[in-house]
C-alpha cells in the first residue's frame, strides 16, 4: 500500500485538472495530480475537436456581458448566473494566458482567430488547427505542468474521499491500477476534476472514463449535486456508415464550415418546424432543439434508414471539403466514404453532463476542503450548454479552484489524521483489497453489466423520459446492483481491469440513480430534460433540483433551490478576487 | 472473424468473434472482454476517435492503433515489445 501526503490533490487530469494543478502549484502549494487513465489523455478534453468561447473581441467587437447574455439565453432560466458570469468574465484572460503558456491557438493578425459557433451572437470561438483543439490544449497545458513541477500519478482510481471527525475532507483513497495496490493520499484540500457521466449511456461521444466519478465521490462526502437530470445529447453524431478513427461528433464543424443540410427520411428540411427559427445556413437552433427534432421525426416514421437523420454535403466540390478538413477527408476517402457523392446518417448521442456538483464562486462545495472544476461543476449552463463553453469552464474553474484550494491548504495546514480519518482510510483500503479475486468463478462479467446499464439508461433515462420509464429504470438498477455483487473479479494485481471496473460500476450505479431520481422530480420539460408525460415548461419548476445523501440512511434526498441570479447589472458585476495563498507565491 | 491474442505468459488465446461491417480490432477485443474473458487486459480511453493513442499494439507484426485497424478474417494481436509489459496487451506507456 502506498501512503502519500500533499497540500492539494487534484482528481482527474483533463484540462480542468491540469489547469487547477498548475494554478495551485503557482500559488505555492504542493500538488498531486491523479488520473485513472493517463494525464491529458483519458478525460474529455483530448476528444474536444471544436472551439472554445471567450469574448476576446479579436474578430469583431465583443464583451463578456454579450457572451453571458448568449449563455443565459441558452440556459432556459435555470442558469446559476454568478457562475456563468465568472465563466464569461474570466474566459478571455485564461485564453490569453494559456496562449502565453504554450497552447498554440490559431492566430489571425496580432490576435487569435475567432469564429462563430451555434448559439453565439459574435465570432468568439477560438480553436487549434483543423479539429485539433483538445489535443492542442492538452499539449500546451502539459508544458505548464512541467514548468511548474506538478507531480502526477496515472492509473489511480479514487474510490472514496476521506473525512475527519469534523466532516472536512482530508484526503482520498483508491486503487493504483498499474501497481495493483491500494493508495491513500492525505491532503487538506481535494479538487474533483473528474466530471462527466456520458459513459452511462449506450451511445456517447466521450471517452470510456467518463463514468461519473466526481458525482458519486461528492455525494459520498456530503456535497450536493445540482440539476443532475440535465444530460446534454449532441444532435448530429455519426450513425452510419461506421467510421473508423474519426470523432463521431466531427459532423458539427463540417456542417458549420461547409453548410451541410440536415434532412429527414423523406429528404425534407425539418429543424425549422421545431426551432421556430430558420436553421439551415445559420445553425441558430440549439442542441436540445435539434435533438428533439431528430427524435420526433424518427418517432413519427420520418427517420433515415438507421434511425436518425440525413446529413447532406453532396454537390460540394471535393476540393472545398478537402481544403477545409484535409486529415478527416482523407480518412473518409480511405474508408470509401465520399461525402461529395453520398449522404451520411446522424443521430443524437450523450455528449456532456450539464448538472453537477454545487459550488460557490470559489469553486468550494458545502464540504470543507472539497472543491470542483470543469464538467464536474453544475449550474453554469442552466438547462442547456452553449457550444464552446465546455473548455472555457475547464480553464476558468480549474484556475479558480486551484487558487482557492492552495489558499485553503495554507490556512488549514498539513493533515494529521484523527481517529475518524484513519478509520476511513483503513476501511477504504480494506474495501479495495477485498474486491480483488472475488467471485472468481462467476459467469457474471463486469463489461457485460456495464453494457446493460448503458442500454437501460439510454432507453429510459435518455433524451426523452416519462414516469413509467423512470420507474422501470429504477427496477433495472436494482437488478444490476444485485448482479454487481455477484460479478467476477480477476485475482491478479498488476493492471487488473476488472478490479477497477468493479469500483467504476459501483459508482455508475449510484450516479445513474441520482440522474434518475432528479429526472423523476422534474415533472416538466426544459432544455436537455424532456419529459414525454410533461411536455410543457412549468413556471413553478423554474428552480434547481438539489441532490444529497442522508448522513444516516445514505439514501438520496431530492430538494429544490431557487436559481441564483446576479444581484447587479452585468456591467456593474465583478468576480471576487482570488484569496491569496497563505504561503505566498512561488515566483 | 478469428482473434488471436498473446497473453501475459506468452501463450496465445483464440476467440471467434462475430463480425460486422466496420468492426475494428479494439471492437473485437471489447467483445471478448464482454462475452468470454473479462480478465483480458487492454488499454483504451477514447475508443474510436484515435485521440488517446492508448490502444497501440502489434497486429500481425505491425505497430498500429487497434481502434483504427479493421478486424477481418484472422488477426494476431500482441503487446508492444519495446515497453515494459504490465498484463496481456497492456504495457507501461
Amino acid at each position: 500500500m502506498k501512503v502519500l501526503t500533499t497540500d492539494v490533490v487534484v482528481i482527474g487530469a483533463g484540462a480542468a485538472g491540469m489547469y487547477a494543478a498548475a494554478e495551485a502549484r503557482r500559488a505555492g502549494a504542493d500538488v498531486l495530480l491523479l488520473d485513472k487513465s493517463m494525464v491529458g489523455r483519458g478525460g474529455a478534453t483530448i476528444m474536444a475537436q471544436m472551439t472554445v468561447a471567450a469574448a476576446l473581441g479579436h474578430a469583431e467587437h465583443d464583451t463578456w456581458q454579450l457572451h453571458l447574455a448568449d449563455t443565459l439565453a441558452s440556459g432556459r432560466g435555470l442558469t446559476n448566473e454568478p457562475l456563468a458570469a465568472l465563466l464569461c468574465h474570466d474566459g478571455p484572460q485564461r485564453i490569453l494566458e494559456s496562449w502565453q503558456r504554450g497552447v498554440n491557438w490559431a492566430e489571425c493578425g496580432d490576435g487569435l482567430d475567432q469564429v462563430k459557433a451555434p448559439g453565439h451572437s459574435r465570432q468568439r470561438c477560438c480553436y487549434v488547427g483543423a479539429l485539433q483543439t483538445g489535443a492542442g490544449v492538452v499539449r500546451g497545458l502539459r508544458k505548464e505542468l512541467r514548468r511548474q513541477g506538478v507531480v502526477s500519478i496515472d492509473t489511480v482510481l479514487v474510490t472514496e474521499l476521506l473525512r475527519d471527525a469534523s466532516g472536512a475532507v482530508v484526503g482520498a483513497a483508491g486503487l493504483h491500477v498499474r501497481e495493483g495496490e491500494p493508495i491513500v493520499v492525505w491532503a487538506p484540500t481535494v479538487i474533483l476534476a473528474c466530471g462527466g457521466l456520458t459513459e452511462l449511456y449506450a451511445r456517447n461521444s466521450a471517452s470510456v472514463n467518463m463514468t461519473g466519478d466526481a458525482y458519486h465521490l461528492a455525494l459520498g462526502a456530503g456535497a450536493e449535486l445540482v440539476d443532475a437530470e440535465m444530460v446534454q445529447f449532441f444532435p448530429i453524431a455519426n450513425l452510419a456508415p461506421r467510421l473508423i478513427g474519426l470523432d463521431p461528433i466531427m459532423w458539427d464543424p463540417f456542417r458549420y464550415r461547409l453548410g451541410g443540410r440536415l434532412l429527414n427520411g423523406e429528404g425534407e428540411e425539418f429543424v425549422e418546424r421545431y426551432a421556430g427559427v430558420a436553421d439551415e445556413g445559420t445553425y441558430s437552433a440549439t442542441r436540445d432543439v435539434v435533438t428533439y427534432a431528430i427524435f420526433k421525426e424518427v418517432e413519427e416514421g420520418r427517420g433515415s434508414p438507421a434511425g436518425g437523420a440525413w446529413l447532406d454535403f453532396t454537390g460540394l466540390p471535393k476540393e472545398e471539403i478537402r481544403e477545409a478538413f484535409p486529415a478527416a477527408y482523407d480518412r473518409l476517402i480511405d474508408q470509401g466514404v465520399d461525402i461529395s457523392q453520398r449522404r451520411v446518417e446522424v443521430a443524437p448521442t450523450a455528449h456532456y453532463t450539464i448538472g453537477g456538483i454545487r459550488v460557490g464562486l470559489d469553486l468550494a462545495t458545502s464540504v470543507p476542503g472539497l472543491y470542483a472544476a470543469g464538467e464536474a461543476v453544475g449550474g453554469q449552463h442552466g438547462a442547456n450548454r452553449l457550444s464552446g463553453n465546455a473548455l472555457t469552464e475547464t480553464f476558468v474553474f480549474g484556475a479558480r479552484a486551484g487558487q482557492a484550494a492552495a489558499a485553503a491548504a495554507g490556512r488549514r495546514g498539513p493533515v494529521v489524521p484523527d481517529a475518524t480519518a484513519s478509520a476511513a482510510a483503513d476501511s477504504a483500503v480494506h474495501d479495495v483489497e477485498q474486491v480483488r479475486g472475488r467471485n472468481v468463478s462467476s459467469q457474471v462479467f463486469l463489461p457485460a453489466l456495464r453494457s446493460r446499464l448503458k442500454r437501460l439508461m439510454w432507453e429510459h433515462v435518455g433524451p426523452f423520459r416519462d414516469a413509467g420509464g423512470l420507474a422501470r429504470a429504477g427496477r433495472g438498477l436494482a437488478e444490476l446492483t444485485e448482479l454487481h455483487a455477484a460479478a467476477r473479479v480477476d485475482p491478479r494485481r498488476t493492471f487488473n481491469l476488472e478490479w477497477q471496473e468493479w469500483f467504476e460500476l459501483r459508482g455508475m450505479l449510484q450516479v445513474a440513480d441520482a440522474v434518475r431520481q432528479a429526472a423523476m422530480a422534474r415533472r416538466d420539460s426544459r432544455g436537455a430534460h424532456q419529459r414525454i408525460d410533461h411536455p410543457e415548461e412549468r413556471e413553478e419548476l423554474l428552480a434547481n433540483t438539489v441532490l444529497s445523501r442522508d448522513a444516516d440512511t445514505r439514501e438520496l434526498i431530492v430538494s429544490w433551490a431557487r436559481v441564483e441570479r446576479l444581484d447587479v447589472h452585468p456591467d456593474e458585476w465583478s468576480p471576487p478576487e482570488p484569496v491569496p495563498a497563505a504561503q505566498g507565491s512561488r515566483s | 472473424m478469428k482473434l488471436n491474442v498473446v497473453r501475459t505468459d506468452g501463450s496465445t488465446d483464440t476467440f471467434e468473434v462475430p463480425e460486422y461491417e466496420g468492426m475494428t480490432v479494439l471492437d473485437a477485443l471489447m467483445w471478448v472482454r464482454e462475452h468470454h474473458d473479462p480478465s483480458l487486459a487492454v488499454r483504451f480511453s477514447c475508443r474510436s476517435a484515435n485521440a488517446c493513442k492508448e490502444c497501440i499494439a502489434v497486429v500481425d507484426g505491425a505497430r498500429v492503433y487497434t481502434c483504427t485497424t479493421a478486424a477481418v478474417g484472422e488477426v494476431l494481436v500482441a503487446p508492444l515489445e519495446n515497453q515494459p509489459l504490465l498484463h496481456d496487451l497492456a504495457v507501461d506507456q
